[in-house]
C-alpha cells in the first residue's frame, strides 16, 4: 500500500472563479461589495436606503441571491438601477460560478459599483470567495 | 446539502487522481478541515458514504483530519492552537494575536493499493 500526497484545496473551482471576477472588476474599476448577514438582519433594507441616494444614471447594479424567493429583487429595482435576483434553488450560499453566470450577459464594463446580497445566513456565506473586494457584516442588535 | 457538494469535490478529485494509478484500488482519501471551515465533518463523512454507496469507490473511507484553529501573537511571533475561543497568547499573555489559519479544507492524501 502506498500513500499519494494530494496536497491541494478541495473548492479551488470556486476560488479560480472568484481570482477571475476579481480580475475583471479590477480592470474595469467596479467596486464590488458582498453583503452577509443571518436572516432578516437588513442586507435589502440598507441596499434600499443606499440606491436611494444614487442619483438616475449612476452606474450601480445590484446581485441578490435568494433560496426560493425573488421578493427582494422586486424590492431594490424600484430604484430604477439594474437588479437580478439569483435563485440557488436550495443551496444555502452564492459561490462565484452563480454571480459569473448572472453577470454573463451584462455589460459590467459600464458599472462602477456592484453590490452581491448573499442569502441570509452567516455560516458558509462567510466563507465563499466571490470575487468581492469587500465584505460587509450586518448585525442585528435587540 | 453544503457538504455534499465538498463530498463530491473530494470524490472527483479522488477519481482524477486514480486515472494516474491504472490497476490499483483506492483505499483511503485524507482530507483535512478547519474549525472555521464551516464544514461538519460528520455530515461530510455521511454525504461521502452515500455519494460512493454502490459505485466502483465502495470501498474508499473518507478520513478526515480535523485542525483547530490557529493564531499567531503579535509581540513574540508564537503561533499557537486556540482552546474554548481563549485568544490570548499562552506565552507572553499578549491579547493582540491574529488568526493564521483553521479555514482549511484541503485534500491531503490518497491511500492505493497497487496489485
Ligand atoms: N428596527 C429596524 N428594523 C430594520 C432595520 N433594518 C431592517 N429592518 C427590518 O427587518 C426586516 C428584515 O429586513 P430585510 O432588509 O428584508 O433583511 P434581509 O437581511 O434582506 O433579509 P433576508 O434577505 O431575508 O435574509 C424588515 O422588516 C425591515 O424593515 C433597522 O435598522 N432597524
Ligand atoms: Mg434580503
Ligand atoms: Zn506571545
Amino acid at each position: 500500500m502506498s500513500r499519494v500526497p494530494l496536497e491541494r484545496k478541495i473548492l479551488s473551482e470556486n476560488d479560480r472563479i472568484a481570482a477571475e471576477l476579481r480580475a475583471r472588476f479590477q480592470q474595469h474599476g467596479i467596486l464590488c461589495l458582498n453583503l452577509i448577514s443571518s436572516p432578516g438582519a437588513g442586507k435589502t433594507t440598507l441596499l434600499e436606503r443606499t440606491l436611494e441616494g444614487f442619483v438616475p444614471g449612476e452606474r450601480v447594479a445590484v446581485l441578490t441571491g435568494d433560496i426560493q424567493t425573488d421578493n427582494d429583487a422586486t424590492r431594490l429595482a424600484r430604484f430604477g438601477f439594474p437588479v437580478r435576483q439569483i435563485t440557488t434553488g436550495g443551496t444555502c450560499h452564492l459561490d462565484a460560478r452563480m454571480v459569473d453566470r448572472a453577470l454573463a450577459d451584462w455589460h459590467v464594463q459600464d458599472l462602477n459599483l456592484l453590490f452581491i446580497e448573499n442569502v441570509g445566513n452567516l455560516v458558509c456565506p462567510a466563507s465563499d470567495d466571490l470575487g468581492e473586494a469587500a465584505k460587509i457584516v450586518i448585525l442585528s442588535v435587540a | 446539502m453544503h457538504e455534499l457538494g465538498i463530498a463530491s469535490s473530494v470524490l472527483e478529485a479522488v477519481r482524477a487522481e486514480a486515472q494516474q494509478h491504472p490497476g490499483a484500488r483506492v483505499l483511503r482519501v485524507g482530507v483535512r478541515v478547519g474549525e472555521l471551515a464551516g464544514v461538519d465533518p460528520e455530515a461530510l463523512t455521511f454525504c461521502f458514504e452515500s455519494l460512493v454507496k454502490g459505485t466502483e469507490f465502495e470501498f474508499l473511507a473518507l478520513v478526515v483530519e480535523s485542525t483547530p484553529r490557529r493564531h499567531r501573537c503579535s509581540q513574540c511571533d508564537r503561533t499557537f492552537a486556540v482552546v474554548d475561543y481563549k485568544l490570548a497568547c499562552p506565552d507572553c499573555g499578549e491579547t493582540v494575536t491574529r488568526c493564521v489559519g483553521g479555514d482549511e479544507l484541503e485534500l491531503s492524501y490518497l491511500e492505493v493499493e497497487t496489485p
